[in-house]
């Protein structure tokens, strides 16, 4: 399984813009929280951390030194 | 440019400077002997970034602009250093070159204290002269800083970042991690412009982005785009 954004369910509002929103419908709201439902079908687009109205997603990226090209 | 030596009434000048306000008679004897005076006219360029420091400049009389040149000849204005103002102290204590270049904006006098003769008032407070070396190897970041944002655009700033701060996997130094709003932040940018000059980098092979790896795969390019 791939890397899914980080979400603090204690800032999730429950809106349910992520919901809509996610390109690969991987996301659901269960008793009233975002969770990502279907972590293999998520593609790690970020659009759930940008359009976050309680910034309670985060999308962090690894920045990494590929050895042989450097 | 002519050059002269110093003048009884420049003892006062000291003086009245905050730089020397806590010094006794007898230092600032010493020091004016030690001054360098110079005159420009105007457009003269009295330093330039990346030489080496001569020492601690003082405005006596006119006016000098201490700037950032660009490759391509744009101009950021660091200050307007009016008499009584110093620049160039930042190389005195970090031991490094001019971070900046400076010109005479009419006709100037400065004095010049070399570099030895200013650590010397410090010498015997190691401690002090600690404290100020790291304030000014912070100053002088904040001034390649300047420098980045106002030459650089944003897919530059984002290469020169992702450059500076890439490490190798399972190396003792861990692997950063940043959202995008971070990027942003360091860049002095937004999050959905970020978005777009990752995109970009990627597409000129300079990165890879795999999931929530972002690969630097050809460091070489991405100087090139610096």
């Amino acid at each position: 399984m791939g890397t899914i954004p980080e979400k603090d369910l204690a800032k999730c509002t429950g809106c349910g813009d992520c919901v809509v929103l996610c390109p690969t419908n991987a996301v659901e709201l269960v008793k009233g929280k975002a969770i990502i439902v279907r972590p293999q079908d998520c593609n790690y687009c970020t659009d759930c951390e940008a359009l976050c109205p309680s910034d309670a997603i985060k999308c962090f990226f690894e920045i990494i030194l590929v050895k042989s090209h450097s | 440019m002519r050059e002269s030596r110093e003048m009884p009434s420049r003892v006062d000048f000291l003086r009245s400077l905050l730089y020397f306000a806590a010094l006794g008679s007898e230092e600032i004897a010493r020091i004016e002997k030690e001054i360098l005076v110079r005159s420009f006219a105007r457009g003269e360029i009295l330093l330039l970034e990346g030489e080496p420091c001569q020492g601690l400049y003082i405005v006596e009389s006119g006016q000098i602009r201490v700037f950032k040149s660009s490759r391509d000849g744009k101009e950021q204005v660091l200050l307007i250093a009016n008499p009584g103002d110093t620049f160039n102290d930042v190389p005195v204590f970090d031991g490094g070159p001019n971070p900046a270049s400076a010109s005479a904006m009419g006709p100037s006098t400065v004095c010049i204290i070399p570099k030895q003769t200013v650590l010397s008032l410090v010498a015997d407070c190691p401690a002090a002269l600690a404290i100020i070396r790291l304030f000014a190897t912070r100053l002088r970041h904040l001034t390649l800083l300047v420098e980045d944002l106002s030459f650089r655009q944003v897919v530059s700033r984002l290469a020169k970042i992702l450059l500076e701060l890439a490490v190798v996997e399972g190396g003792s130094t861990p692997v950063p991690r940043l959202t995008q709003a971070d990027m942003a932040a360091m860049v002095g940018s937004v999050r959905d412009v970020i978005g777009r000059a990752l995109k970009t980098l990627e597409n000129a092979g300079t990165i890879k982005i795999e999931g929530q790896r972002i690969l630097v795969v050809d460091t070489e390019k991405l100087k090139g785009i610096i």
